[in-house]
């Protein structure tokens, strides 16, 4: 496969505050790709880069195999879904979907066509006239949809799109997105801070802080391989334990946290021969599972488990943590126990 | 039931209300009685329709009714066509110092621009000379150019507050569309401004139908029935026709009331509804480029150039000595500045300005008092619903020759004719109505979680009004006062009407109130009229409007925004 978008030596700056700086980013050709990052972190940034809205002070983007770093949106063969649709409210759905078409001078005929075709595949049939107020607020997210889709783009462009939408339509629209991306074969760039949802959709993830790219690569690698504790903690569902809290569990010593995920410790009633006990606070009922919280050690963690067994709010338990599955981390960064094993380096 | 915020949301536009009943509606509705009224031969009152007879056999009337049309149409058309482009212009070059200087022409006294236009346009002393020595003033299309230039900046703020309004993720939709330029203008942004476009025209269109001191100034320089409208033939049927004038000019006036409610309905209508959708045209062959910067500037420069020449030419003729002022060719630069013009028109205008400055002074507080509580009230607490505010929009779409009539059987009635105060308590009629409109937007835009804090604490609606709401609006009601300052300060058919004699200068006993407009608009074609006196004193009454355009600079497209706020 080769590579769809590529972003080399980008820096971006306001003034003095850097808000992008990034060596290299490539997605290959029907990636899903998702940008994940807390707020501020810069990737509204990266996608208007993307997009061409704003042009870097350094750097460029290729797509397709062309640098496109000095050409204007409408030439990049990308398309961009806001982050609030910013559909025309003058306009009706289809001329709002029609008119990317329209400036290119395609004939009224084949732009009847290809509307008609992505108002079928965006279920908006018989939407047509309609104008964006009179739409939910998911209907008016599929228009954004089809309107940035219409020019058929190499790359699809999202800027938190599932953002302004409540949770229930939010899930829907989620699978709904991935078909598409699928059905058309195109490259999508989604941006979000949502970690579920860039577990639930990416291919290829890639997470930002403070305008640095802290880690890339598939879900299942960034989830069991965090290169660090910030990418581990932004993930969530992990226990992250200061080592000076810990009691000694046999492995080697030179790190500062240990991370568990939640699904990862076990408890017990009965106490056995650990030392790690702690105290049963709020027991959270979430239909299938329990989320047991727990005080140990001064510090608050959280269990996730299928039963019970008699475990009450105040009650005190064993806690058993799967060796296997621990993180440790030193300097804010993972040590790569794959090669270097549990026991203290030698 | 009404709970006692409502009850108190509803006294605080009481005054408001009460005023635009005596003072707007009343005089409509007299107008009409007096339409019937006219005396027989011995001098006592007949009822009858004989006014409705008479007043269209006036001489010249075809013309008249003509030149109101050129006006009530041409004016605007023009305006919207040029002030599209210019905002267009503005917004591209993006350089904010140039809103303010293009603003000029439109926050000045309309008199003082006519004076402007018809010493520029006098053929043997005036820059025209130098153009082609002809006399404009024998057209009618001589007004609809003062009108042009005196109303097009206004529309250009409306429609470029709107451009300046588009939120920045529309435009980047246009922008990843790839519209740009024209092709972005017509299918983007103007649907996107309709509210905008559709206020200025309609504004442009009662500007158009009431054009009034241009038409005083001017007929000095022109012959009479050449540039008359309705407006002006109704003011000069009362001022010289006695009874059976002041029953004729009832009958135009009763006219120009109907077709203004028209222009009202539609103004209320459009202003605070949605309009119906219509159906767009494709615009495929219309240029898809920005126009080039260098193109803008020119255009610019061309239009700031029509707005500047007047102003220029007023100033120049002001410092200029009297042989310099007659002589022809008209000298452009004056080879000897003098203040005499200066120091004359101080001294002689000394009564002129005095009246005007304590009259404007007291109709802007006036109207603060009344029109402020009243704008927030029904902004914030929705008071009469759509009722009241389009009272507002109507009484502002009537034109202001209509009130004159009953309005002097008022002040005659009070005692108050020929006085300061007389004035004061007549001016809010035109000058109310838009400070509230512009106030009722203002606070359209007021964070509400000010006023739900203050009653939280406990305070009444009087009570968040004046100590909360007036503390933190200074900014919008110091710009707004200031226009209704400039409004008062420019008027001219209230003091022509109301005022006979110039302030006595004597402060114990004041009489006399007739104000710098009729200094300027009165004196010029009149016996000894001094250019050189009158040009200082129209560059001295030009003052507070540059004070205005200095200190609102910064947010004036903000208190002109309308549409987007409403509803
Ligand atoms: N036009 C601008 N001028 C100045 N600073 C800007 C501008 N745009 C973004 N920034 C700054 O750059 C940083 C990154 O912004 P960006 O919008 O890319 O963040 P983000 O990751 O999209 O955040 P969010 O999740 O809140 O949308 C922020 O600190 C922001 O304040
Ligand atoms: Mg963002």
């Amino acid at each position: 496969m080769s590579s769809q978008f590529e972003m080399h030596n980008i820096r971006k700056t306001f003034g003095k505050f850097l808000a992008l700086s990034l060596d290299n980013l490539e997605f290959d050709q029907k990636t899903y790709a998702v940008i994940l990052g807390p707020s501020g972190s810069g990737k509204t940034t990266l996608l208007r880069i993307a997009a061409g809205l704003e042009s870097p002070d350094t750097g460029s983007v290729v797509i397709g195999g062309k640098d496109v770093t000095a050409l204007p949106s409408w030439k990049r063969s990308v398309g961009l879904v806001f982050q609030n649709y910013a559909l025309y409210p003058h306009l009706t759905v289809y001329e709002n979907i029609a008119m990317p078409m329209t400036v290119a001078r395609y004939t009224n005929d084949y732009i009847k066509t290809h509307v008609h075709e992505l108002l079928d595949v965006m279920e908006l049939e018989g939407q047509e006239n309609k104008y964006p107020k009179q739409l939910s607020g998911g209907q008016q997210q599929r228009v954004a949809l089809a309107r940035a889709l219409i020019k058929k783009p190499a790359i699809l462009l999202m800027d938190e799109p599932l953002s302004n939408l409540d949770a229930r339509v939010r899930i829907d629209l989620r699978d709904y997105l991935k078909e598409t991306q699928r059905k058309l074969g195109i490259t999508a760039i989604h941006v979000t801070h949502d970690q579920e949802e860039a577990m639930a959709l990416g291919d290829q993830i890639v997470i930002l802080n403070k305008a640095l790219v802290i880690q890339s690569g598939t879900p299942g690698e960034i989830y069991s391989k965090p290169k660090t504790l910030f990418a581990a903690s932004f993930l969530g569902g992990i226990n992250l334990i200061s080592s000076e809290l810990l009691p000694d569990l046999g492995i080697r010593k030179d790190f500062d946290a240990l991370g568990v995920r939640i699904q990862d410790i076990s408890l017990s009633m009965e106490k056995g021969n650990t030392d790690l006990i702690g105290k049963v606070i709020n027991i959270q009922y979430l239909g299938y599972q329990y989320i047991v919280t727990l005080e140990f050690a001064g510090t608050r963690l959280r269990v996730r488990t299928d039963n019970l067994n008699g475990i009450t709010e105040n009650s005190e338990v064993g806690l058993f943590i799967d060796m296997t599955k621990i993180m440790l981390f030193r300097d804010g960064n993972r040590i790569p126990i794959e090669e270097e094993g549990l026991e203290s380096p030698a | 039931m009404k709970s006692p915020n409502k009850r108190q949301a509803t006294i605080l536009v009481l005054p408001a209300l009460i005023y635009l009943l005596i003072f707007g509606i009343y005089p409509m509705l007299q107008n009409f009685v007096l339409t019937f009224q006219s005396p027989d031969i011995n001098g006592s009152i007949v009822w009858g329709i004989s006014n409705y007879i008479n007043a269209f056999k006036i001489y010249g009337l075809t013309q008249i009714f003509y030149n109101t049309f050129l006006y009530t149409l041409a004016v605007p058309l023009v305006d919207i066509l040029l002030a599209i482009p210019l905002a267009t212009f503005l917004k591209r070059l993006n350089k904010p110092y140039l809103l303010p200087i293009v603003l000029l022409s439109s926050f000045i006294p309309l008199v003082t621009g006519a004076v402007m236009w018809v010493f520029m346009l006098n053929p043997t002393n005036g820059f025209m000379y130098y153009i082609a020595k002809v006399d404009l003033f024998t057209s009618p299309w001589s007004i609809v150019l003062i009108d042009i230039w005196t109303s097009l900046p206004l529309a250009t703020l409306i429609i470029y507050s709107g451009l300046k309004a588009i939120p920045p993720h529309i435009e980047e939709a246009a922008h990843m569309d790839g519209l740009i330029g024209t092709r972005k203008l017509l299918q983007v942004d103007l649907p996107y401004i309709k509210p905008s476009l559709l206020s200025a025209t309609v504004l442009m269109v009662i500007f158009g139908s009431f054009t009034f001191d241009p038409i005083y100034v001017a007929l000095s320089s022109s012959s009479p029935f050449a540039i008359m409208d309705i407006s002006y033939l109704a003011y000069s049927l009362y001022e010289t026709g006695g009874i059976i004038g002041q029953g004729q000019a009832a009958v135009l006036m009763t006219i120009m009331t109907v077709v203004s409610t028209g222009i009202a309905i539609l103004f209320v209508r459009l202003s605070l509804r949605e309009s119906a959708r219509s159906r767009k045209i494709r615009f495929k062959f219309m240029p898809n480029r920005e126009i080039p910067r260098k193109v803008a500037w020119f255009f610019v420069l061309l239009y700031l150039a029509f707005i500047l020449l007047p102003f220029s030419w007023l100033v120049l003729e002001s410092f200029k000595t009297l042989s310099e002022i007659i002589s022809i060719p008209p000298v452009i630069i004056p080879s000897v500045v003098t203040l005499a013009g200066y120091f004359r028109s101080i001294t002689v205008g000394q009564p002129y300005f005095i009246s005007s400055l304590i009259v404007s002074l007291g109709t802007a507080f006036l109207v603060f008092f009344i029109g402020a509580p009243a704008a927030y009230s029904i902004s914030r607490h929705r008071t009469g619903g759509l009722k009241f505010i389009s009272l507002i929009l109507f009484v502002y779409s009537l034109p202001t020759v209509i009130f004159m009539i009953p309005m002097i059987g008022i002040i005659k009635s009070v005692g108050l004719l020929n006085s300061w105060l007389g004035l004061i308590i007549s001016y809010p009629v035109f000058v109310m109505p838009i400070t509230i409109w512009m106030l009722y937007n203002f606070y359209s835009t007021f964070p509400k979680h000010l006023d739900e804090a203050a009653n939280m604490d406990g305070m009444s609606v009087y009570g968040s009004f004046y100590r909360v709401i007036l503390r933190l609006s200074g900014d919008g009601i110091s710009v707004t006062l200031l226009y209704a300052f400039i409004i008062a300060w420019g008027a001219l058919i209230f003091p022509l009407a109301f005022a006979y004699t110039p302030f006595n200068m004597n402060f114990l006993f004041p009489s006399g109130a007739q104000t710098v407009t009729i200094f300027i608009g009165g004196t010029i074609g009149h016996e000894a009229f001094n250019y050189g006196e009158l040009s200082a004193a129209s560059v001295i009454s030009l003052i507070p409007s540059i004070l205005l355009i200095y200190f609102a600079r910064k947010r004036i497209d903000k208190l002109w925004r309308v549409g987007g706020t409403v509803g």
